[in-house]
């Protein structure tokens, strides 16, 4: 199973004085059970890209094939595209309605042709999943707190069980417990088997949960590969407004004055062990 | 000299049923004390709902204490005639840039408090000029807001702020929908203006590494001040900011775990240079 993105560009507003081409020539797959993450900074396409996985956008040149099938093809089910790849927008909780949390979550299941059992059992597996809390199901979504309605926004794509889920800044705006949390949980995920498309500003979060990274700048990806890979490119990343995470910046010192860092190292807990391997 | 001052401050949210009968009381600020002298640069740090925000609402009398004072500049939130003069005083810029411009253009959002302060033409412009040069954006002074990046709008925001000749600003959560660049032309800004203009600047964050930066944390607990002191020291208490679920800047993190697997490496280092060169200092001898 994978999403394949095939040569895509996408123009805003095509033949007017706003035209902007927020999408030139962009291919990129994401593999099956991975997590794949999409940096760049504001304005660079990435949430343009996010829209094209599920067929909400189409490009004006290009192929998305899903699994095989081209869902450009008008005889292409894209309803159902629309389940397999669920995305969950930038605060999602502004996004949550329904007069309990266990009927907003199961808003997705019931849309999909589920009865009012099914969907109730399916939303409570998902908030189970996103470690909701079962006292809260029956409250109103306003008495949550700013990280439990997160999750369960979450949880409200994660009802329909897609096979891929596109997360477009998770845990922006949370304190620091409710951000653990969201990242946990996105690992945890990927452990039973889903497919994670994320999009972030935290550079140290990227670092920390992807399996590869796909840099965007100016409607292209630019740059493609491991974390290690990518963080090692530190001029090029923050000549397009972006950065690298703290502790790669001491490693990188440590190299200059001829200790034999490991340049893989990516995270705080990676670059301690190779400090204190190099220690001893 | 305190601009700030807070003493016993107590605040109460309270949800009513439709009969408007109280059902849930919530205390958002228990008895609050602070001081802020002229010229600080500090952080708040604090887990959602441990009461950051609606101290940073009494700040500017958009809150007013239940109990207790805040006196700004010597004059209490409290008294009607008070509340104009304070927010001339305190500017507040919030988490979303879009919500925040008026403007059609920057220049003339940038300009709409000076105007409301009924100021001559010229007084308008110097002060639009000025604030437009201290963050950066006078180059930017002609164009429209949607063609900024959210770092320029936040900047824009700022110096629509900085228009009315604060003395103090009040961040809440002002970086954290921004791109890496953004929040480093944020923090630039406001580290400048404190330096330079000398104002007051109360940093509401959950980045640790931008609270690494200001001289003096407060963080809060359950509406209460929990710790009050320099950056080194709050974040040497490692585990209580856990406990209050918080975190420490990475470097402080690597620092942690190099200090407990036994390096000597010393207490309070906070930025990547004393970092690398402490373990500079400690890899070449080994």
């Amino acid at each position: 199973m994978s999403l394949i993105l095939n040569h895509i560009s996408y123009t805003y507003n095509p033949g007017t004085a706003f035209e902007t081409k927020a999408l030139n020539d962009v291919s990129l797959t994401v593999k099956d059970g991975e997590i794949l993450s999409i940096i760049g900074k504001t304005g660079s396409g990435k949430s343009t890209l996010l829209q094209h996985m599920n067929g909400l956008l189409s490009p004006d040149e290009g192929d998305i094939l899903y699994n095989g099938a081209d869902i450009l093809q008008k005889d292409f089910d894209k309803r159902s595209l629309r389940f397999k790849v669920g995305i969950v927008f930038q605060y999602p909780e502004h996004q949550l309605f329904d007069e309990t949390v266990i009927k907003d979550v199961a808003f997705g299941p019931r849309n999909m042709g589920y009865d009012d059992t099914k969907a109730r059992i399916l939303a409570m597996e998902a908030l189970e999943k996103t470690g909701v809390e079962e006292e809260v199901y029956e409250e109103s979504c306003f008495n949550l707190s700013g990280g439990q309605k997160r999750r369960a926004a979450i949880a409200g794509v994660l009802a329909m069980n897609p096979d891929i889920l596109v997360l477009d800044e998770p845990a922006a705006g949370l304190d620091p417990a409710g951000k653990r949390q969201i990242l946990d949980l996105i690992k945890e995920l990927r452990e039973s088997g889903r497919t994670i498309v994320m999009v972030s500003h935290s550079m140290e979060d990227v670092a920390e949960i992807s399996d590869r990274i796909a840099v965007m700048d100016k409607g292209r990806i630019i740059m493609e590969g491991a974390p290690s890979e990518i963080f090692g490119r530190i001029e090029e990343l923050e000549g397009i407004g972006l950065s690298a995470p703290e502790v790669i910046y001491i490693s990188r010192r440590l190299k200059e004055a001829g200790i034999p860092v490991n340049t893989a190292a990516v995270t705080v807990e990676e670059v301690a062990a190779d400090i204190l391997n190099l220690y001893r | 000299m305190s601009i700030i001052k807070i003493s016993k401050i107590l605040f109460e949210y309270i949800r009513r049923d439709s009969e408007g009968n109280p059902k849930q009381i919530k205390t958002a600020l228990d008895h609050v004390d602070l001081d802020v002298r002229e010229g600080e640069f500090i952080a708040v740090l604090g887990a959602n709902g441990s009461g950051k925000s609606t101290l940073a609402r009494h700040l500017n009398a958009l809150l007013t204490p239940e109990e207790g004072a805040v006196v700004i500049g010597g004059m209490d939130t409290k008294a009607p005639e008070n509340v104009y003069p304070v927010r001339r005083n305190v500017g507040m810029v919030f988490q979303n840039p879009d919500n925040q411009i008026v403007g059609s253009i920057v220049e003339e959002d940038v300009g709409f408090g000076p105007e409301n302060l009924g100021l001559e033409t010229t007084d308008i412009w110097d002060r639009v000029a000025n604030a437009l040069e201290a963050t950066g954006m006078w180059a930017c002074r002609m164009k429209t807001p949607d063609r900024l990046s959210g770092g320029q709008k936040q900047r824009v925001a700022i110096a629509g702020v900085l228009a009315m000749r604060p003395r103090v600003i009040v961040l809440d959560e002002a970086t954290a929908m921004l791109d890496p660049a953004g929040r480093r032309e944020v923090m630039e800004s406001v580290m400048e203006l404190n330096r330079s203009e000398h104002v007051t600047v109360i940093l509401i964050t959950h980045h640790m590494d931008e609270a690494a930066m200001a001289q003096r944390i407060i963080v809060m607990k359950e509406g209460a001040v929990a710790m009050d002191g320099a950056p080194k020291e709050i974040f040497s208490r490692y585990e209580e900011l856990s406990g209050l679920g918080l975190d420490v800047p990475d470097t402080v993190r690597l620092s942690h775990i190099l200090r407990s697997e036994g390096m000597p490496l010393p207490e309070g280092i906070i930025t990547r240079e004393e970092m690398a060169s402490a373990l500079t200092g400690l890899l070449k001898e080994s």
